[in-house]
């Protein structure tokens, strides 16, 4: 007999002995009709919890059919969760389903990002404002409104753009005078922790059409979408279509299902990331945990429930492939592709998809499953790359650390706690027992997730990192995973966990972590203490690199995103104790005229924090002529603070000063003249 | 006073005892877990705890209302006429029994909790359910007149 079969005879036994004892209990003193009548009545209760039990299991079966009549028209449509998986393939059940169970956990992932990553756009999940207003970018305007609990857009028809754009016309092209426009609802959102975007639908094939305005979260307005990321700011107007990329992991079991000539056929089990996106399909686990007698054996018994996937108790690689699935670069594989074979929590993410290693460390992995695939991404790679030449270089730094947010598996596969270790991504978060900001798992704070494995550290930390113990200095991650990523508008830690070193510095373009703190001295000078203390080799360097701070030098000289990260790291808390903070006003200032938006936004955020009651409010969106006025006006209000009248400043040269204390603008324009120009667009 | 009606008194005055002593052990309950609330303590008000905090919630508030069961039980005792020997000993261990076995694993099952389950210790609560129920229907039944009369 099957378990299931034992466990409905048990369920039986106890339904008829339930229903014995009742009847017995009365029955044994009853000598009346009320006594009989009594008896009659506690069997009808018995009867009817055994009707309530059988009506809720066919409750259950309903319950997706009620969760997709709730969803708008559109964005059901658009995002048809599957009645049934094909062939033998495990179901998902939806989070409303684990609640009962699992209150705790459901709280906490329910006030987590990830729950509202995508969501119908109600009153509750819609962030921006709709008031009327027009908004304008690029040529196009759009009106917004909001009509009872629906939010409206009137915009230039995203169909007929889409068409534009299938027939090789850029949409921007055409004049917002010639747009056919339409009123379009907003039925999806995206986002909710920093930024949020939106989503029309497509009156044609239920495609689900980017909105191409971001609303900011922490500034409480709009913007283009393109300028909250570094990409080319003479680019045209991105076109971004949901169903393209973003529903593999911005739902669960979200599949594109596109087929040349059939077209599009999404679907997904529910919009966010949800419990399933980590535990795996759930409806054996919900059906087989019905039964209250198995629940509490295998409660008692401290063994892994085998109807659901549990990261936590998966070896290091496997749990770290879990998240890794969405947060990495990684490929599908042609043949697990075509035949159905799709990533679920617990499998090795490697026999369906190519994770995408630019460091050199790949090429010489002993892993077999990466020697049998190295071929084929190199291949791959060699298609993507002749239609876009700087595919690495959107993602990766030159020694194939990844540079963009969202892609920390690939950092992380490639430290050497990793390579050696344990480390898989819940040896610091967690999605349960922690915060909703970087879900940094309680008891892991600070030096605590590092000290773990590293105990030996502990005991005299100076003499490791040559810092006050309690400084910044000697704190692991600044020092080990510093903020080289950049994506949402800021500067992320890096989770390739690495040490520092000037040649690395010099021969990726990368800031090492000990100017990110001391941005007042150059690479020259960190140069000199990595040797010093650890017996790093000195790299050649330039004159530039010897004598000017590192801040500064990639302030002036850098590409956007260095720019963007001396930007950030002169706002960041840490950084200004270790180098002071008043002199880089005038550098921030300096930035105010980035040609790239996300640039000086995080300048005017540096600078905001310099001065929270700025005496000169910054605008990164405003006009050019606007913009210059700005940045003339920031730098002559900070100059006096960069200079250095009193002769505190122990060097001098680095900081741009000249014998007198004054700034050297020669040196200052020199340098601003050499910025690196290069065409940045950072795949975040 | 005749022996029955000794034996009677007897009764009445043990389950009003019994039954004003639960009440007194139940409140003191109560007022622990309003303590509880005003110290936001988490192991009582946590989402995960939600288990625990509606099973304690379930032994006060059945241990006062039992106790006042009792205190009913013991008032109308004279007032039974069909009850018979028999029937108010079973009636008043039952209702005993059950009153302790009702709150008791409501509170117990609250001490270890596995998220949405209770512990172990609840399984005392449907027996002390039945009991009180048999009980309750044993002293129904003796309420109505005798036969013939």
């Amino acid at each position: 007999m099957t378990a299931a079969g034992v466990t409905t005879l048990v369920q039986g036994l106890l339904l008829v002995l339930g229903v014995g004892l009742a009847a017995g209990v009365v029955a044994v003193g009853a000598r009346s009709r009320a006594g009989w009548l009594a008896a009659l009545v506690l069997v009808g209760i018995v009867g009817a919890s055994g009707y309530a039990y059988l009506a809720r299991q066919t409750a259950q079966e309903a319950s997706r059919d009620e969760l997709q009549a709730e969803l708008p028209r559109t964005a059901h449509e658009a995002v048809t969760p599957p009645q049934s998986a094909p062939g033998d393939a495990p179901t998902y059940a939806s989070s409303d389903r684990c609640m009962a169970c699992h209150p705790g956990r459901y709280a906490s992932w329910h006030d987590s990002y990830h729950r509202s990553m995508t969501q119908v756009a109600s009153p509750a999940a819609v962030l921006g404002r709709f008031e009327g207003q027009t908004l304008e970018a690029k040529g196009r305007s759009y009106r917004l409104e909001r009509r009872g609990d629906e939010y409206w857009v009137e915009m230039a028809d995203p169909d007929w753009e889409a068409g534009l754009m299938a027939r090789g016309v850029l949409p921007d092209s055409v004049p917002d005078a010639a747009a056919p426009r339409r009123w379009k609802r907003i039925v999806m959102t995206t986002g909710s922790h920093h930024m949020q975007t939106y989503w029309v639908a497509s009156e044609r094939d239920g495609r689900l059409f980017n909105f191409p305005w971001l609303w900011l979260r922490a500034d409480q307005r709009w913007i283009p979408r393109e300028d909250g990321f570094i990409r080319p700011p003479e680019g045209a107007r991105t076109f971004d279509v949901w169903h393209d990329s973003c529903i593999e992991c911005h739902a669960v079991a979200g599949e594109k299902n596109f087929e040349r000539g059939k077209g599009w056929e999404p679907s997904a089990a529910e919009l966010g990331i949800a419990c399933e996106a980590c535990h795996g399909p759930a409806d054996e686990h919900v059906r087989a945990n019905e039964d209250p007698l198995r629940r509490y054996r295998q409660r008692l018994s401290g063994e892994p429930d085998p109807t659901i996937v549990n990261p936590a108790r998966l070896d290091a690689k496997a749990s770290a492939q879990v998240c890794g699935y969405c947060h990495g670069i990684n490929m599908w594989k042609p043949a697990p592709l075509a035949a159905g074979e799709r990533f679920r929590p617990g499998d090795d993410l490697r026999e369906t998809r190519v994770v995408l290693r630019a460091s050199t460390k790949a090429a010489h992995s002993s892993d077999p499953l990466e020697q049998h695939d190295w071929p084929m991404l190199m291949k791959q790679l060699e298609r993507v790359m002749e239609q876009n030449p700087t595919v690495l270089d959107e993602r990766f730094w030159s020694d194939g650390m990844v540079r963009v947010s969202g892609r920390e598996h690939n950092g992380m596969i490639e430290s050497a706690c990793f390579e050696g270790g344990e480390l898989s991504c819940l040896s610091c978060h967690s999605m349960h027992e922690s915060e909703p900001d970087d879900q940094l798992a309680r008891d892991r704070q600070g030096d605590q997730a590092c000290l773990s494995c590293h105990p030996g550290h502990a005991a005299d930390v100076s003499a490791h990192t040559h810092h006050a113990p309690a400084s910044v200095g000697s704190r692991c991650q600044n020092c080990h995973m510093p903020h080289t990523v950049y994506g949402l508008m800021k500067s992320i830690r890096s989770h390739w966990i690495d040490s520092p070193n000037a040649t690395t510095t010099r021969e990726t373009g990368r800031a090492n972590a000990c100017n990110l703190c001391h941005l007042d001295r150059s690479l020259g000078w960190s140069a000199d203490r990595l040797a010093e203390w650890y017996g790093q080799p000195r790299p050649a360097l330039t004159q530039d690199e010897r004598t000017v701070a590192d801040g500064i030098r990639w302030a002036l000289t850098g590409n956007a995103h260095q720019r963007a990260m001396a930007a950030w790291h002169m706002g960041w808390s840490d950084a200004k104790q270790a180098a002071g903070a008043e002199w880089m006003g005038y550098f921030l200032g300096h930035l105010l005229e980035d040609p790239y938006p996300a640039v000086r936004y995080v300048a005017g955020q540096s600078l905001a924090r310099l001065e929270p009651e700025q005496a000169i409010p910054v605008d990164f969106l405003a006009p050019p002529e606007e913009r210059a006025r700005l940045r003339g006006e920031t730098m002559d209000y900070w100059r006096e603070a960069a200079e250095d009248r009193r002769g505190r400043v122990a060097d001098r040269t680095a900081r741009l000063l000249g014998e007198d204390g004054r700034l050297d603008d020669a040196t200052f324009e020199r340098l601003a003249g050499s910025r690196d120009d290069q065409v940045m667009d950072l795949r975040e | 006073m005749d022996g029955g009606d000794a034996a009677i008194e007897r009764l009445a005055r043990h389950h009003t005892a019994f039954g004003w002593w639960l009440v007194v052990v139940s409140m003191a309950l109560g007022t622990i877990l309003e303590a509880l609330h005003a110290l936001k303590l988490g192991v009582y008000l946590d989402v995960s705890n939600e288990t625990r905090r509606l099973l304690w919630t379930l032994a006060h508030a059945h241990g006062a209302l039992l106790g006042l069961l009792h205190v009913a039980f013991a008032t109308s005792l004279p007032r039974l006429p069909s009850l018979g020997e028999a029937g108010r000993r079973f009636a008043s261990r039952a209702l005993g029994a059950g009153s302790l076995l009702l709150p008791g694993g409501f509170l117990l099952g609250g001490v270890v909790v596995y998220e949405g389950d209770p512990g172990l210790g609840v399984l005392l609560a449907p027996v002390g359910a039945l009991l009180v129920l048999a009980g309750a229907f044993v002293v129904a039944r003796g309420a109505r007149a005798p036969r013939g009369v």
